[in-house]
């Protein structure tokens, strides 16, 4: 890796958790808002079903990456983490990262929820 | 090499003593501030600081009156001391003052005076930069807030919606007063911001890795990167807001295929994470002040950075909080109402930290120590209302009601305000030669925590039984008379310890040559005996609170036994630092004071305040003065390597010049590139939003430019960025006859680019597109348009470059100004083609509404 990439490379795993609750926050937000606007087309109705649906799993998968991202950063692997070589520094990236994904989980898991008790378009 | 160095405490020192005969007074001099009236332009951050810290608190107190006037206009019903008009301009600019006069460029004040201070760096990156964002804000700010004695100043809250604040409804010029007025404001904050990151991260003290950079660089990180991705929608939603007023270009309005409700995503997209833009500082100072009030490292110290970074990751998702009542989908709704709770997570965490600490160590119960108690229990009371006013239906039922101003007086006046002057009584003596006093910093206290909770505790209740926001008066009879006649009390006696607060800083505040020293006995580097030159010599940093752990590191930084303890070029030097862990990469050689500085501020404030009242040739002309008095000051700031690699001590011999990714200058454009790109998606998402909310002002795709033109634009951007790089491998090859190439391959690119621009232009002009037809045509033109802007910036910086080249200040090896060129010439034309994909493409994908 380029010496300059270092510092990007390693920042961005650190807030790999945080980057993954961003994508999934603005993918559900943006999905239900242009089904509930558009109603796809004019299909009233669909979007009842798909949507809920489509959270759910959008939900699910990014539990599943910070899960991963989180095991890997208490394992000491990820860009630059395993090659680190101060021990200070190391560690205070390992726990970072983890603790970050670990909050990022509890903040897509709230994110998520609502889609099993209320209706896309109410 | 610097590793070893590094990570190991017991090296001797890299410099021995006594040093040699005169040194000190060389350094010394060398950064003396400009005496008589050049003293205005100075540009060391302790005196910048200063002026800017100064500025800030007379914001606070301006908008502070403005508050007592409304204050007093309420204390009884039916009060008349105020017209409807006048108070609607009062409490308009008092937000508008106190958010971005005050609250802001306070923080970013504090930053720029303490960063080089706690970093052991001599000054930030881009001295000059600071004195212009300073500068720029001062003449700006002062004339802007002058316009409440004119009757002038903006009248539509301090998020000035559509359609109150459009033509049609304000037809006179204080909107735009709000609208132009805030440009240099945002421009302050953007240069502030940038030279904060690029400081953070580049000029700390040889073996300050991140682990061990003080909570407050990495709060200032923070702040400064939310600066970064939220500041460029407001830039542009205040944009879309004036050329709808100015040239009919209907953004907002709804009969012609806008949204007023767009507005309203930009601006809080803008506006909440501006709440943490404020409060991270803050928190920052509170994570610095308790540890030395308590005696003891802070707790958890990984864990408040992480709470750090969430807050400033988790505040861009819960800007919609403030828009639950405008028929957003309850599911929308449910997502923000989560990403509310989940932010308060990290705040938490954070509050029990500071407790935390308290409790390891002994706390003495110091004015600094007050304020921050004070804060503890405003904040925390102010962020419980917000977990609630988080709740969809309580929102309901509680929007625009007192009962939020209530709340976020709590969390803005307990977030920040008594942090900062925590923080005011806790580092004076770092730049004054007197501390304030003690005794009086009680009453201080005590009359401000008294004050606060009487102002702001009844207004819970007053919103509850039903009085509204912004209204000017009221009848008699409906239960709130009482309550408003005690929050009027209650605003007197925060005045009055405003007022004590004053008096005692006029009375010992004594700023110059030398300091009351580390009076309260911290640890971290601002409290090193320190100079205009900052510290005699830059340290070795081997652990988070370096002077309660690294015996006697005072007396070797003042005795010049630590890094660069001289001037070696004889001019203004820091070392510069890599980000991860410190070591040292290169002394950078700084500019020092500069008149264009000055110059550049005022004429930028002038153009944007005589562009609000369309005197807009003086305003053109003042802009052209200004973009010249910018080049001008950058002009001598890419030195090259005027002198060989220089000893710093320890064996460590350093090059006094870098380009490419290991320079300063380098990383300052691709913060500013992020800026770009930041904007630049706020732009996509506002074309995309017009089309999910008013699809059928879309055109069908005969009506769009035929597909030859956008490929012809596109070829036009690909061959400028081929011309660069071309010339770039032409600059490597130094002296010879392919510097005559290389200046004609750099010309030819400027062409290029304009003929790009007009090519697509051109092709939706010619289709009979006009911009103030349609909110879909307006969203097309500003997406063409923000290219234009992007290719005259773009051949300013080409025709500087070559000025450069043609005068023999370009080189092979003295090439940082191409470089940077280079840069931003290329994400110009990444995201030139990336408009015309998304233009041309989208509309044939989705299909006519």
């Amino acid at each position: 890796m380029a010496p300059w990439l270092r510092f990007p490379v390693k920042f961005l795993y650190l807030v790999s958790g945080l980057v993954i609750w961003a994508t999934h926050f603005l993918l559900v937000y943006g999905l239900n808002g242009v089904a509930c606007a558009r109603r796809f087309s004019g299909t009233a109705g669909w979007e009842n079903d798909v949507v809920p649906a489509a959270v759910l799993a959008a939900t699910a998968v990014a539990i599943v990456i910070n899960g991963v991202i989180l095991i890997a950063a208490v394992l000491g692997r990820g860009p630059g983490i395993g090659a680190e070589p101060d021990a200070s520094v190391r560690n205070f990236w390992q726990v970072t990262t983890a603790l970050l994904a670990g909050l990022s989980i509890v903040a897509v898991a709230w994110t998520g929820l609502p889609a099993l008790m209320i209706g896309p378009c109410a | 090499m610097t590793d070893k160095m590094q990570h190991d405490p017991a090296m001797p020192l890299p410099n021995g003593s006594p040093r040699p005969e005169g040194e000190f007074e060389r350094l010394k001099a060398t950064w003396e501030p400009p005496r008589g009236i050049s003293f205005v332009t100075v540009v060391n951050n302790t005196y910048v600081g200063l002026f800017y810290i100064g500025t800030a608190f007379l914001f606070f107190v301006l908008a502070g009156i403005l508050a007592m006037i409304m204050r007093t206009q309420l204390a009884a019903p039916q009060g008349t001391l105020v017209s409807q008009e006048t108070y609607n301009q009062l409490f308009t600019m008092h937000g508008t003052v106190m958010m971005f006069l005050f609250a802001v460029p306070a923080v970013e004040a504090l930053g720029v005076y303490l960063l080089p201070n706690m970093q052991a760096a001599r000054d930030l990156p881009f001295p000059r930069l600071s004195a212009y964002a300073f500068w720029a804000y001062f003449f700006g700010g002062l004339a802007f807030f002058c316009t409440i004695f004119v009757g002038l100043a903006p009248d539509a809250g301090w998020f000035i919606y559509p359609p109150l604040s459009s033509s049609e409804y304000s037809p006179g010029i204080n909107i735009d007063f709000w609208l132009l007025g805030i440009g240099f404001i945002e421009i302050s904050a953007i240069a502030g911001a940038i030279e904060i990151i690029v400081g953070v991260l580049k000029t700390r003290a040889p073996g300050m890795s991140l682990d061990k950079m003080p909570v407050y660089s990495w709060a200032m990180l923070v702040f400064a990167g939310l600066i970064v991705f939220a500041f460029p929608a407001i830039i542009l939603g205040t944009a879309l807001l004036e050329l709808e007023r100015a040239f009919g270009w209907p953004f907002f309005i709804a009969e012609k295929g806008g949204s007023p409700l767009l507005w309203q995503h930009l601006f809080w997209f803008f506006g909440h994470p501006e709440v943490y833009i404020i409060f991270l500082p803050a928190a920052g100072m509170v994570s610095m002040i308790v540890p030395t009030i308590a005696q003891a490292p802070l707790v958890a110290y990984r864990l408040v950075v992480l709470a750090i970074i969430a807050t400033g990751f988790i505040s861009f998702g819960v800007w919609v909080h403030h828009m639950f009542t405008t028929g957003i989908p309850q599911l929308s709704l449910s997502f923000f109402s989560a990403a509310s709770m989940a932010v308060s997570v990290p705040s938490g965490i954070q509050v029990f930290a500071w407790i935390a600490t308290m409790a390891s160590g002994r706390v003495r119960l110091t004015t600094p120590a007050l304020f921050i108690i004070g804060f503890l229990f405003i904040f925390t009371l102010g962020g419980l209302t917000g977990v609630m006013v988080g709740m969809v239906p309580f929102d309901w039922q509680a929007h625009d009601t007192y009962f939020i101003v209530a709340h976020f007086h709590y969390v803005l006046i307990g977030g920040m305000v008594f942090p900062l002057f925590a923080a005011f009584y806790y580092w004076i003596p770092q730049a004054s030669r007197t501390r304030l006093s003690e005794r009086v910093g009680r009453w201080v206290f005590g009359l401000m925590f008294a004050g606060v909770n009487i102002t702001f505790f009844p207004m819970h209740i007053t919103g509850l039984i039903g009085m509204p926001r912004r209204v000017y008066t009221y009848p008699a009879g409906f239960g709130w008379d009482a309550l408003n006649f005690v929050s009027t009390l209650g605003a007197f006696i925060i005045a009055a310890g405003v007022a004590l607060f004053i008096f005692d800083l006029l009375r010992r505040f004594r700023a110059g040559e030398g300091n009351a020293g580390n009076v309260w006995g911290g640890g971290t580097l601002e409290w090193l005996p320190s100079g205009n030159y900052a510290n005699r010599s830059i340290p070795r940093v081997t652990t988070r609170y370096p002077l309660w752990e690294q015996p006697g590191l005072a007396d070797d930084v003042a005795a010049g036994r630590f890094y660069l303890p001289d001037n070696p070029t004889g001019g203004r030097e820091t070392i510069v630092t890599s980000p991860l862990h410190a070591e040292p990469q290169y002394v950078v050689q700084m500019p020092g004071p500069s008149w264009a500085t000055l110059l550049a501020a005022f004429f930028t404030a002038a153009f944007f305040l005589l562009l609000t009242v369309k005197l807009v040739t003086p305003a053109l002309a003042c802009g052209v003065i200004a973009v010249a008095m910018v080049l001008w000051w950058l002009w001598d700031t890419d030195p090259g390597p005027t002198h060989p690699p220089v000893d710093i001590g320890g064996g460590i011999r350093l090059p006094v010049y870098a380009t490419g990714p290991v320079s300063h200058a380098w990383w300052a454009m691709v913060v500013l590139m992020l800026v770009g790109g930041t904007l630049f998606a706020c732009l996509l998402f506002s074309y995309v939003f017009l089309w999910v909310t008013n699809p059928s002002f879309w055109p069908a795709a005969d009506a769009l430019p035929p597909i030859g033109w956008p490929v012809l634009a596109a070829a036009f951007y690909a061959a400028s960025s081929i011309a660069i790089a071309t010339a770039s491998r032409l600059l490597g090859r130094g002296p010879g006859r392919s510097v005559a190439a290389f200046n004609l391959v750099l010309f030819a690119a400027m062409p290029l680019l304009i003929a790009a621009f007009t090519t697509d232009l051109w092709a939706h002009w010619q289709t009979g597109l006009r911009a103030p037809k349609s909110g879909y045509a307006a969203a097309v033109y500003m997406i063409v348009g923000l290219q234009g802007f992007y290719t005259g910036v773009l051949s300013i910086m080409l025709a500087y470059t070559l000025a450069r080249s043609l005068t023999g200040r370009l080189n092979a090896v003295r090439r940082s100004t191409f470089d940077n060129t280079m840069l931003l010439w290329h994400f110009g034309v990444a995201q030139g083609l990336a408009g015309l994909a998304i233009v041309t493409l989208f509309p044939r994908l989705v299909g006519s509404g």
